[in-house]
C-alpha cells in the first residue's frame, strides 16, 4: 500500500458526500485545479475591494496503523464560517463562534479521514480531530513525495485536502 | 418520546438533534460515553428513559463502543435502542458494533432521511407519518 | 469509487465519466434530429438557476411526448436534476442545457429524460410492503407452490436495484432450501440496469433503509463502495425494459413490484401498463404499487387486499370505479391481448 493508491478523486467524492449531507443539499462540490493561492478568499482577490483576509482554518486527523497518515482540510476562514453556518442550520451571518467553526471543520476532517482509513489495512485507527489557524497565505501543498492533494470548489470557494505519510 | 444524542462534536449533535426534534423526539445530549451514562441515569430518574440513543464511536473519555457495551450489560437499559453514527465504516467495525449490542449502524456522512430510515427500522418512528411520504 | 447518490434530489449522478457514452439511445426514441454540441466549459459550479416557466413546460412536454410521463409541478426536482446534468455536460447552467435540447440535440434530450426518470430509491423502501412480503405473502406462496417449489418475482422499475436485492434477502430468510427463486429486475434506463447488475453501492446508498445486520450478511466492502455478495446477485436477472411500451412476455410472476412507476404516467398509459401486468401475473399473485398509487379509477381488473399494513392488488374484479366516468377520463382499456 502506497499513498499513491489514494486517488484525489476519492477525497473530492467523500467531501462532496459530506457536503450534500451536511452543508448544501442543492449544490455539488466540483473538483478543480489548485490555483496556488490555497486559502485566500477568492472573491476578495477578484474584487480588490475588501482587504484580503489570509486567515485559514486547517483541520487535521491522524490515522495510525500500518500506514500512518495525516489527513488535512484547509479553507479560508470566511469560507469555513459560511460552511459552519450551513451545517448548523442557521442563516448566513447568524453569528457562529470561532469554536463552532473549529468544531464543524474538525468534523468534516473526521469524515474525510474515516473514508481514507477505510481504504487502509484493517486495524488502522483514527485520532480525534485537531484544528488550528494559519495567518498569511498558506502555500498550496505541492506534489511533494508522500503526499496526495485534492482541491474542490463550492461555487467560488475552495477547499484543499491533503493526505501525507507520517511514518 | 425521548432520545439521547451522544457525540463529541457539537456540530454533529446539532445536526442529529435537529432531525430527531423535527421527527417529534425530545433530545438530551452528551459529549462522551461517560457523560452519556450519567445523562441516561438522570433521564430515567426523571421518568423519561430514552427510546433511542445515537452514539458516535470516537470520543474522548469513553468511546462509543464501550458505552454500547456498558448499556447492554445493564438490564435497566434493555429497551433503549442504540444507533452507532460514525465515520468508522470498515466491515469489521460494523460487525464489532453489532456484536457489542448496537441495534443499528449509520455511517457518516448521512442525510436526515437516512437517519429517519434507521429509526423506522427500529420501530421507534412511523416514517410515513413524519415525512408525509 | 462513487460516493454520490444517484437517487438523492441533490446529487443525481456525479461526473462518473462522459455522460454521453452512458446514455441509452435505444430505449427512448425521441425522434429528434441529432446535433453535436460544443458545450461551453464551466469554470466552476454554476448557481442554482431556476428555469423559466417556458423551459419547464418544454421539459414536461418532452417527458409526456417521449416517455409518456406526466411530471406536474416538481420545479425543484427538474431544476436540481438538470443543474447536475448541465455540470456533467459542462454547460454553464440548466438554462443552457435546455436551450441546447430545444435546439434539437437528440443526445441532450435523451439525457434529460433519463435524469428525470431516475427515482429515489432505497433498501426495503417504505418498509411496510416488505414487512408484509416477509411475514405473510412469501409464507402463503411457499404453502401454495409446494409442488412447484419455485417462486418468480419481478421488480419492474427497479432503478439501481435495491428493491430486487431486498426481495432476494427476504426470500433467503423465508423460502425453504431447495426451492428455486427467480427475481427479475427491469428498468427503462439501460445505464441504471447496468448499475443494478453490478451490485455496487456507495456508502450513502447503503445508509438508507438497509438494516445493519443485513448489510454485514449480504454486502462486502470494496474500496470506498459496497458490493452485494455473489450468492445474492445470482438470484436476480436484469434487463432493460420499458413497461410503457408493449413487450415480449417475461413469463408469469407470483409477485410484481411496480412501485412509483404508474405515478408518472398519463391515464391511458397507466391502463396499458396495468393490463400488461395483468397478463404477466399468476391468477393468485400479488401486485405491489407505491404508497400513493392505486388501480382504483384506472381499471377494475384488480381487487385491493390489505396484507398486514400493506395494500396489495390481486387479479380479479374490483369495484366499479365511478371516478372514471365522473373524471371524464379514458373509459376502457385499449390493448386487449389477455
Amino acid at each position: 500500500m502506497t499513498i499513491d493508491m489514494i486517488d484525489p478523486d476519492i477525497l473530492v467524492d467523500v467531501l462532496g458526500a459530506a457536503w450534500v449531507s451536511f452543508v448544501d443539499p442543492w449544490a455539488e462540490l466540483v473538483p478543480g485545479c489548485d490555483d496556488g493561492v490555497a486559502t485566500v478568499d477568492h472573491q476578495a482577490v477578484v474584487d480588490h475591494q475588501a482587504p484580503v483576509d489570509h486567515e485559514a482554518v486547517v483541520a487535521e486527523v491522524w490515522v495510525s496503523g500500518q500506514v500512518p497518515l495525516l489527513v488535512s482540510l484547509n479553507l479560508a476562514r470566511d469560507s469555513a464560517q459560511l460552511v459552519t453556518e450551513r451545517m448548523l442550520g442557521g442563516a448566513v451571518g447568524s453569528g457562529v463562534t470561532e469554536d463552532d467553526i473549529d468544531d464543524a471543520m474538525g468534523e468534516l476532517a473526521n469524515v474525510v479521514g474515516g473514508a481514507v482509513k477505510s481504504l487502509l489495512p484493517d486495524g488502522s485507527r483514527l485520532s480525534l480531530p485537531s484544528v488550528h489557524r494559519t495567518s498569511g497565505p498558506e502555500p498550496a501543498p505541492g506534489p511533494e513525495q508522500g503526499a496526495v492533494t485534492a482541491c474542490a470548489y463550492w461555487g467560488e470557494r475552495k477547499v484543499v485536502m491533503s493526505v501525507r505519510r507520517t511514518g | 418520546m425521548y432520545a439521547l444524542v451522544v457525540d463529541d462534536s457539537r456540530t454533529m449533535r446539532r445536526i442529529v438533534t435537529a432531525t430527531l426534534t423535527a421527527a417529534g423526539f425530545t433530545c438530551a445530549e452528551a459529549g462522551d460515553g461517560q457523560e452519556a451514562l450519567d445523562v441516561l441515569g438522570s433521564l430515567a430518574g426523571a421518568g423519561h428513559p430514552p427510546a433511542v440513543a445515537t452514539v458516535d464511536w470516537n470520543m474522548p473519555v469513553m468511546d462509543g463502543l464501550s458505552f454500547v457495551q456498558q448499556v447492554r450489560d445493564d438490564p435497566r437499559w434493555a429497551e433503549v435502542r442504540l444507533i452507532m453514527i460514525t465515520t468508522e465504516s470498515e466491515y469489521s467495525r460494523i460487525e464489532d458494533a453489532l456484536r457489542a449490542g448496537a441495534d443499528e449502524y449509520l455511517m457518516k456522512p448521512f442525510s436526515p432521511d437516512d437517519l429517519l430510515s434507521k429509526l423506522a427500522l427500529l420501530d421507534v418512528l412511523d416514517l410515513p407519518a413524519v415525512t408525509g411520504a | 469509487m462513487s460516493w454520490s447518490v444517484g437517487s438523492s434530489p441533490a446529487t443525481a449522478v456525479k461526473s462518473a465519466g462522459a455522460p454521453v457514452d452512458q446514455l441509452d439511445m435505444g430505449q427512448l426514441d425521441t425522434g429528434i434530429g441529432i446535433a453535436q454540441p460544443t458545450p461551453p466549459r464551466a469554470v466552476s459550479a454554476p448557481r442554482a438557476p431556476g428555469l423559466c416557466e417556458s423551459d419547464l413546460d418544454w421539459v414536461r412536454d418532452l417527458l409526456r411526448r417521449e416517455a409518456a410521463n406526466a411530471i406536474d409541478g416538481k420545479e425543484y426536482l427538474i431544476d436540481s436534476r438538470l443543474s447536475s446534468l448541465a455540470r456533467r455536460f459542462e454547460f454553464a447552467d440548466a438554462e443552457t442545457l435546455v436551450a441546447v435540447a430545444r435546439g434539437g440535440d437528440h443526445r441532450v434530450c435523451v439525457a434529460i429524460i433519463e435524469a428525470l426518470l431516475v427515482n429515489e430509491t432505497s433498501w426495503f423502501r417504505d418498509k411496510t410492503p416488505f414487512d408484509a412480503l416477509g411475514a405473510t405473502v412469501l409464507e402463503r406462496l411457499v404453502r401454495e407452490r409446494a409442488t412447484e417449489r419455485r417462486l418468480r418475482i419481478w421488480s419492474a422499475g427497479c432503478s439501481s436495484g435495491q428493491e430486487a436485492y431486498s426481495v432476494a434477502m427476504l426470500c433467503r430468510d423465508v423460502v425453504p432450501h431447495g426451492w428455486t427463486v427467480d427475481i427479475l429486475g427491469t428498468d427503462v434506463s439501460r445505464r441504471i440496469v447496468e448499475q443494478a447488475r453490478s451490485g455496487r453501492y456507495s456508502q450513502l446508498e447503503v445508509n438508507r433503509g438497509l438494516p445493519a445486520t443485513r448489510l454485514v450478511k449480504w454486502l462486502r466492502r470494496s474500496g470506498t463502495e459496497w458490493e452485494v455478495v455473489p450468492e445474492l446477485r445470482a438470484m436476480v436477472r436484469w434487463e432493460a425494459l420499458n413497461v410503457a411500451r408493449p413487450f415480449a412476455s417475461p413469463g408469469q410472476f407470483d409477485v410484481i413490484f411496480l412501485r412509483n412507476v404508474l405515478i408518472y404516467f398519463d391515464v391511458q398509459t397507466k391502463i396499458d401498463v396495468l393490463d400488461r401486468m395483468h397478463a404477466t401475473i399468476r391468477p393468485d399473485g400479488y401486485l405491489i404499487l407505491g404508497g400513493a398509487e392505486t388501480t382504483l379509477g384506472v381499471t377494475d381488473d384488480w381487487r385491493r387486499e390489505l396484507v398486514g399494513a400493506a395494500p396489495m392488488w390481486r387479479p380479479g374484479p374490483g369495484p366499479v370505479p365511478d371516478q372514471r366516468t365522473s373524471a371524464g377520463t379514458v373509459p376502457t382499456n385499449s390493448t386487449g391481448g389477455r
